[in-house]
């Protein structure tokens, strides 16, 4: 499967360091699965798929890859290769999500599925500050109900995400959870779930070289391919490897601390 | 009882799969993970002195008949690499896998530096990456271009390790023949062979750019089989040294093959993508029943047997 290139159709500013791209393409894909975004000449790096039809990515300005997708302007051609990976599976009858920061990006696409499929959905989007929190009315269109942290108060409660979730999972009776953000915010989050005895899904990021074929080795995490056998993962899994929520791999192979 | 038993160089490997260098082999976790899936043994990923990025993405593409690659040598450095290594060789030990270090360099010196450093590790075999062809830019011309220059490195890692050596021959050169010769005769214990092929390039027609970063890469996978069968069958008409055939073995078929052409054993990388981790076992088991219908015992019973009919 070699790259396709596909147009950008339109390009919205979300904040400061988050767009969202449309493009002219429509996908088959499920909730949590991911596509390699390469822009020629530039590089390749992953991105959750936000929406399938038509395909939608968020990308947030986080190195020299995502400044230089940020400075592209609608009709300019990016390449994908894709979906990729396992991605959430929706059962459940009253779920939660909680999305921190940029990690709403493949929680909308489930929120939409969850939306067909009937369910009683709750969202906790978390940020550091009022100015990165997306999506908002996004779910709140949906018919998703929405709850806001941020950690300096300048937006909805003053605090964690995993706090409020908490507090959302006992009243709410949530039995089912998951989860895109910090690797740290979801541990925990994925901490308070073991204890409340409510399974938890949580998707993660690593490095990936060899583009999601799963034979580099690079987005390991103590043996397990992120690329293929998540990035979408249940907690009781994680909780086997002990370097879930403290160690990736950088571009050598190095050990780093998250 | 057909038994797909393999010793090679003193050392029992279970069955003739092992995992082929820069696939998997990142982590000690994940190289024991490839031994519980079935390989006979395990090459970890080609290490250097220091760390190395390697190329920008993309590194890696499927096409239609194999992949391309110019990941560029990626990894840890020598010192990561000797932890990682001991923790391998421990629980590869416990499976009676066999553990093949993998290494490259940019000069002679250091070539011997890495095999003096390596061998602390205890890795079952050293095995000497002389020949990949993506890395000219910065390392120089591959070692395994000419016999002489390949030699020069084979004795020169000879000397600094008592730990048997595999020497992994370039299929891009005019004649590998001579090359064997001189790395059989240089002290190598064993060859393997092949490294990928090419380089090739994949051009995007929509936006008129090379696809891998690197712009070119060596090709791997079903579509270079017949040439790894090619330069095996050559390597195996001059040497007396084991060959370890690698290229495009995805099916137990192409794993008698390759040892009918005279290989020991036979290297699995890119079947890795086509048929998942548990490719080993499943190799291993269609190699059983081609024995089975075939009525072969063991493996030597038509190994090289391409040199008499």
């Amino acid at each position: 499967m070699l790259p396709k290139l596909v147009k950008i159709k339109k390009i919205i500013k979300e904040n400061q360091k988050v767009k969202t791209f449309i493009f002219e393409e429509r996908i088959k894909a499920i909730p949590g699965q991911y596509l390699m975004i390469w822009l020629p000449g530039v590089g390749e790096k992953p991105f959750s798929i936000t929406n399938p039809d038509p395909l939608t990515i968020i990308i947030a300005r986080v190195g020299p890859f995502s400044t230089a997708l940020h400075k592209l302007a609608p009709g300019k051609k990016l390449g994908y290769r894709g979906p990729i990976g396992r991605g959430f599976k929706i059962t459940g009858e009253k779920i939660l999500l909680v999305g921190g920061g940029y990690g709403v990006a493949p929680l909308y696409f489930l929120a939409q599925e969850a939306v067909k499929k009937k369910k009683k959905i709750f969202i906790v989007l978390g940020a550091k500050k009022k100015g990165e929190l997306l999506y908002e009315k996004k779910f709140k269109k949906l018919g998703v109900k929405v709850f806001i942290t941020t950690n300096d108060g300048s937006c909805g409660r003053k605090g964690l995400a995993t706090d409020i979730g908490e507090e959302i999972i006992k009243k709410e009776k949530i039995d089912r959870v998951y989860s895109c953000g910090p690797e740290k915010m979801m541990d925990v989050l994925g901490k308070i779930c073991q204890r409340l005895k409510v399974p938890c899904f949580l998707s993660l990021e690593r490095f990936m070289k060899c583009g999601g074929l799963g034979i580099c080795g690079q987005c390991e995490i103590n043996g397990v391919l992120v690329c293929q056998q998540g990035p979408v993962f249940n907690y009781r899994f994680l909780l086997k490897l002990p370097d879930f929520g403290h160690i990736r791999r950088d571009q050598a192979g190095l050990k780093v601390k998250l | 009882m057909i038994d797909t038993s393999v010793i090679l160089c003193g050392i029992k490997l279970k069955n003739p799969t092992i995992l082929a260098s820069g696939i998997l082999g990142i982590s000690s976790e994940l190289l024991v993970n490839v031994a519980k899936a079935g390989a006979g043994a395990v090459t970890s990923k080609s290490c250097g002195l220091l760390p190395r990025a390697g190329h920008p993405n993309p590194t890696v593409l499927a096409w239609e008949h194999g992949l391309i690659n110019a990941v560029g040598l990626s990894n840890p450095g020598v010192e990561e690499e000797i932890k990682e290594l001991k923790k391998a060789r421990v629980e590869l030990g416990k499976l009676r896998v066999p553990l093949i270090a993998s290494f490259f360099a940019d000069k002679v010196d250091n070539f011997a530096l890495l095999a003096e450093k390596l061998s602390e590790a205890k890795p079952d075999f050293l095995e000497v990456n002389i020949s990949c062809p993506n890395t000219e830019s910065d390392l120089g011309r591959m070692f395994a271009a000419e016999a002489k220059t390949a030699a020069t490195v084979t004795r020169a890692v000879k000397k600094q390790t008592k730990i048997p050596l595999m020497v992994k021959l370039s299929p891009n050169v005019t004649d590998i023949k001579e090359i064997a010769k001189a790395v059989e005769a240089a002290g190598a214990d064993a060859i393997s062979a092949i490294n990928t092929v090419g380089p090739g390039m994949f051009i995007d027609i929509e936006s008129g750019r090379p696809i891998l970063a690197n712009k070119v890469g060596g090709l791997s996978g079903p579509a270079i089989r017949p040439i790894a069968i090619a330069k095996v069958f050559e390597i195996c008409s001059v040497v007396k040294i084991p060959v370890i055939g690698i290229g495009g073995v995805t099916y137990g078929k192409d794993a008698v093959e390759m040892m009918m052409a005279g290989a020991s054993a036979v290297g699995v990388g890119s079947a890795v993508y086509y048929r998942g981790i548990k490719v080993f076992t499943k190799i291993n088991q269609e190699i059983k029943e081609f024995m089975r219908d075939h009525r072969f015992q063991k493996l030597s019973e038509f190994r090289g047997i391409v040199y008499k009919n």
